[in-house]
């Protein structure tokens, strides 16, 4: 403990201080914390956004926000909670996790990693700056389907430099995170040893830099098509609506599963930990996440199956993505049987992570049922939909970084958390999850569309249980926020190096809170 | 931080390289799209496009399927605005698959400005798309119309006979656009 100490000591004399150390920092936590901070704030003006999409829809007619307001508030919750929230944050938990996981000192490309950061204030300040031009925030949808998104005015444009902001950041950290993993562990650290976060991430990362591009293509097209007179998406010069559609989705639906993988890695962790046994069918986990990853470049069209595809391709992408039912199968088999006969303990990490297999199997299996293209038909474009992705992304992703949250946090501040705070945040957040979404599948099975600000008055009942429990779920994070904050601030119990009892791996070998530099001679692996 | 050997700090580079290399093969892949999804479309015959063929001469084969008729319907519109009224000689008309048939489109510019205009041809129900095949039209070629000018326009087109059995009518649509870097 002292000899990590002084050592800690030595490098602290070279850093600055105050918001220079800050914008100049290359250092993988420093970074991991400012990721998952700006994850943090952007998770709550994303959520802000959709407590004013559920007052509006509190009750039938028009109130609150007009109906163009409504419809940027729609698309900018999309854009914010996808590209501002989840990305980042699972970005910050692999800068902080990746190099002490796998016994590297810091990341690979240190200086790139700063940059890809830094450009993530910009491109949200870009776009949240978009709500205030004259022709208002981008009002499309957060998919900007042409030929609606060639209309609209400097917003949109605003828009779409954004994005391309947000890929060249989310591009440069997953190039950063494969070099690291591919080149940076630590002697012995085989890949079939890799802890399954950090494989979860390199898979992403390949979807991240595989799809990312093609969104930036899509995005340019766009922009030329509005201002220099190209007519990709324009029929007036014999382009075609729906090739947007095509590419938006081919970038779209690796990634869902960029949003996802790493909140399976992190399920996978927490799980064994406490469940005080080795992660059940390790082998299979990691072919099960590089299957997912294939079979998201070949079932894009499941999201247009009414645009009016022949029979033969609406069967093929219908068949392909009822696939991924399978190695998705295996993981949730492999979760549970983890938990077999284990001596589980319930923590609140463990409470989240079982929540996260719980409701994301409930997501899934909404997701089968929307790729039965007879289905589907009914299903589209409906509050079915919307239920069926905020379970496997809010239950999903978000909650799993929650859970990551709590499991980590110890380590990374010194302090063990509330226990009593924490869980009861797991049980309102799960709650009232369910209170706001698990409704919204039967409005949907009886026909209200998405992205409407108006109701028929036959789904008044529903809409108004369904906004309860979204004001009540925004509420409810305030507790995580606190429970942060006192854990920073070191207002909590100290945790121990090992933090939980069950924990394996080389993040538990080092001090809690880690010395701001670990492993600067790599540890030896068995 | 040191400690990162100078031989890691190469390999780092020419794998961040390579990485870096296919993120631009991705996104010219984006734009590769494009040709693929009409050449996909082209092949197939989906997605309402109808086929091109630039018919030099008409197969004299060319059978002419005497046991049945199909409608043809005809409709256009212009978009975005564009000031002219197109309208067809027919609304429709009973043709045998195999025949040969030339109807004229009537379309008048209704502004006081000379303007410039391309037809997009669409045919429903996009599974016969392929089989309406046309051998000249006005589609062809940019239209320009003088102020207040009024002009008709043929085309002419042949059902494949090899269009489904079940496909009774099919309608021919044609969307008047606007071409304005004329200059």
């Amino acid at each position: 403990m002292s000899v990590a100490h002084t050592e800690t000591h030595d490098h602290h004399d070279h850093r600055p201080s105050g918001v220079m150390r800050w914008l100049t920092t290359t250092n993988h936590k420093d970074i991991g914390t400012m990721y998952l901070i700006f994850s943090l704030m952007m998770f709550f003006v994303g959520g802000v956004m959709a407590l004013a999409i559920r007052a509006e829809l509190f009750q039938p007619g028009l109130q609150l926000v007009n109906p163009e307001l409504f419809n940027s508030l729609t698309t900018m919750h999309a854009l914010i909670m996808i590209f501002g929230a989840i990305m980042p944050g699972f970005v910050g938990f692999a800068n902080w996790q990746i190099p002490m996981m796998i016994g590297a000192p810091d990341m690979a490309l240190p200086r790139m990693n700063n940059w890809s950061f830094w450009i993530l204030p910009f491109a949200f300040t870009l776009l949240l700056g978009s709500l205030f031009t004259a022709g208002g925030g981008p009002a499309s949808g957060w998919t900007l389907y042409a030929p609606l998104s060639i209309q609209g005015g400097a917003g949109v444009d605003m828009t779409i430099l954004a994005i391309h902001m947000m890929g060249i950041s989310s591009v440069l950290g997953a190039i950063n995170i494969i070099v690291t993993i591919m080149n940076m562990r630590a002697p012995g650290m085989h890949m079939m040893k890799l802890p399954l976060f950090v494989w979860t991430w390199l898979i992403t990362a390949f979807l991240l830099i595989a799809a990312m591009p093609v969104l930036a293509g899509a995005v340019t097209m766009l922009l030329t098509d509005r201002h220099f007179g190209t007519a990709f998406f324009d029929p007036a010069g014999g382009g075609d609506p729906v090739l947007f559609q095509h590419i938006f989705w081919f970038f779209g639906h690796p990634e869902v599963y960029i949003l996802i993988l790493p909140a399976f890695g992190i399920v996978s962790q927490i799980i064994p930990t406490f469940s005080r046994k080795p992660l059940f069918g390790y082998d299979s986990m990691v072919f099960a996440t590089a299957g997912i990853a294939f079979l998201s470049f070949i079932v894009w069209a499941h999201h247009m199956f009414t645009v009016g595809m022949p029979l033969a391709g609406e069967l093929f992408f219908m068949y392909a993505t009822m696939l991924i039912a399978v190695p998705t199968g295996v993981k949730v088999f492999n979760w549970v049987a983890t938990m077999w006969r284990g001596s589980i303990s319930f923590e609140t990490p463990m409470l989240f992570a079982i929540a996260v297999v719980f409701l994301f199997t409930i997501g899934g299996l909404s997701g089968l049922m929307l790729a039965i293209v007879p289905a589907d038909f009914q299903y589209h474009d409906t509050y079915f939909v919307v239920a069926h992705f905020h379970y496997v992304l809010f239950s999903g992703s978000i909650m799993a970084m929650m859970a990551a949250t709590y499991y980590w946090l110890p380590k990374w501040t010194g302090r063990m958390y509330s226990e009593k705070l924490g869980k009861t945040h797991f049980w309102l957040t799960t709650i009232f999850f369910n209170i706001t979404f698990f409704p919204q599948h039967f409005l949907g099975l009886a026909g209200m569309p998405r992205r409407i600000p108006d109701y028929s008055v036959q789904f008044s009942e529903f809409n108004l249980i369904s906004s309860l429990g979204a004001f009540g779920l925004g509420l409810s994070q305030l507790i995580m926020v606190y429970v942060i904050i006192q854990c920073v601030r070191g207002r909590a119990e100290k945790a121990t190096d090992q933090v939980w009892e069950g924990a394996e791996g080389l993040e538990w070998t080092v001090a809690s809170p880690p010395p701001y530099h670990t492993f600067s001679t790599p540890p030896t692996v068995r | 931080m040191n400690e990162t050997s100078s031989n890691t700090r190469f390999s780092n580079r020419r794998i961040a390289l390579a990485l870096t290399a296919t993120v631009f093969v991705m996104f010219g892949f984006g734009y590769a799209l494009v040709p693929l999804y009409d050449l996909f479309c082209e092949i197939t015959g989906i997605g309402g496009k109808p086929t091109i063929a630039v018919v030099q001469s008409v197969d004299p084969d060319l059978n002419i399927d005497l046991n049945r008729n199909v409608w043809v319907e005809f409709t256009g519109n212009t978009t975005n605005g564009l000031p002219w009224k197109i309208k067809p000689e027919i609304n429709k008309t009973k043709v045998r698959p195999g025949e040969i048939h030339e109807v004229s489109y009537l379309v008048k510019n209704t502004s006081g400005r000379d303007l410039i205009g391309q037809a997009i041809p669409s045919v429903t129900p996009m599974q016969a798309a392929r089989y309406v095949v046309k051998i000249d039209c006005f589609c062809f070629n940019n239209q320009s119309l003088a102020a207040g000018e009024e002009k008709l326009m043929p085309m002419r087109f042949y059902i494949d006979p090899e269009l489904q059995m079940d496909t009774r009518t099919v309608t021919l649509s044609y969307s008047f656009f606007e071409v304005k870097n004329s200059g």
